[in-house]
């Protein structure tokens, strides 16, 4: 059995200079680059912008089948309220995410340490979702219904349901989705970081 | 920066460094289609980071970064690479592999770097590619002297494993 020296190791890396293994078919990866980019914008920040318009959306219909009700009551006021509080307070989060994306090094481990922010902030986003989004909404539609005389037992399931499906598809998106990312990425930073032979 | 500019300076640096972005591809991805695919990756990821480029650092360090970063997020999703395969059925060829005739020892020494974890492998490649501990740190962003502990190890790794290589001499 013999060794080879690392300098050796080393001629036979670099000799792969002299031939390259591949040719690169430059139009059609200019192509999928900019398809790719076209796509990536219309993904960018899709959560935020998701929960924004749903917020403005429903306080804009609210608003308006109130108006047409003619009949508004306060629950309907704190209801757009609300609605609007939320797409802001979604809107705020967003902005101050984007400014702390600016502090980090132009490093692997601060690109790293940039994506588990985000992350994290997804993550704690998702797990504080029933009590800033889920549970003042329901809470306001609840009372609002309960002020109504023709609220009939099929609308009380309906509004139940739509609750009970938003929490369940919350919690699936950070248990599934949110949380093993996390836990990869941090994994990946320690194993960056550990120093033990 | 105009996106004319973008282009000319992508066009420019995918003709230079192309060697490095290669390099990269096949110590990360094992099959051609994902070789495609993660070569596609990088390429979009370099062509994104341009109008970041500030001449702080050299061309080569700033493309390994985004080059290793890139490759090792992508390795980090291999799990759903079924999924991945599927899609590239609808892509076209970037790579043409050349028929030209290879040291089989290279083969051997991607074989031993594929066995490292994500991180030892983009320390490994920037090894041997005469990369300095400074510039090391400057493109992972962890200290000189954890550099230093890891590369020690991965050297006496890749010494070690050449034993069980039998076919030495050319």
């Amino acid at each position: 059995m013999t060794t080879m020296e690392f300098e050796v190791i080393k001629k036979i890396w670099d000799e792969q200079n002299q031939q390259q293994m591949y040719v690169v078919n430059e139009e059609a990866l200019h192509r999928n680059i900019q398809s790719k980019k076209r796509k990536a914008i219309r993904l960018t920040n899709l959560n935020d912008f998701g929960l924004i318009g749903t917020g403005i959306i429903t306080a804009m219909a609210y608003t308006f089948i109130a108006i047409i009700n003619e009949t508004p009551v306060i629950f309907d006021y704190l209801i757009v309220t609300s609605l609007i509080c939320i797409s802001g307070y979604v809107w705020y989060g967003r902005i101050q995410r984007q400014k702390t994306g600016m502090r980090f090094d132009r490093t692997i481990l601060g690109d790293l340490d940039h994506t588990i922010s985000n992350v994290d902030y997804e993550v704690k986003r998702s797990r504080s979702m029933v009590w800033w989004f889920l549970l003042p909404l329901a809470i306001l539609v609840v009372l609002n219904m309960s002020t109504a005389d023709e609220a009939s037992i099929w609308e009380w399931l309906g509004i139940a349901a739509c609750f009970v499906l938003s929490d369940l598809l919350i919690r699936w998106e950070y248990i599934y989705k949110q949380r093993p990312k996390l836990k990869r990425l941090k994994d990946l930073r320690t194993n960056l970081l550990e120093e033990s032979e | 920066m105009t996106e004319a500019r973008q282009l000319e300076i992508f066009k420019n640096w995918l003709q230079q460094y192309k060697a490095l972005l290669f390099k990269v591809v096949r110590a990360y991805a094992f099959s051609e289609s994902g070789r495609e695919d993660l070569f596609q990756e990088i390429s979009i990821q370099v062509w994104r980071s341009i109008p970041n480029f500030r001449k702080e650092s050299a061309v080569t360090t700033w493309i390994y970064r985004v080059a290793l970063n890139t490759a090792i997020r992508w390795n980090q999703k291999e799990q759903k690479h079924q999924k991945r395969q599927q899609r590239l059925a609808d892509y076209e060829h970037l790579l043409e592999k050349k028929e030209e005739k290879e040291d089989p020892r290279l083969d051997w020494l991607y074989e031993e770097i594929s066995r490292l974890d994500e991180i030892d492998r983009s320390l490994c490649l920037l090894m041997l590619d005469g990369f300095s501990y400074r510039e090391m740190s400057d493109i992972l962003g962890i200290s000189e002297s954890n550099i230093g502990v890891k590369i020690h190890r991965i050297k006496k790794y890749l010494i070690e494993k050449s034993k069980e290589y039998d076919n030495h001499g050319i």
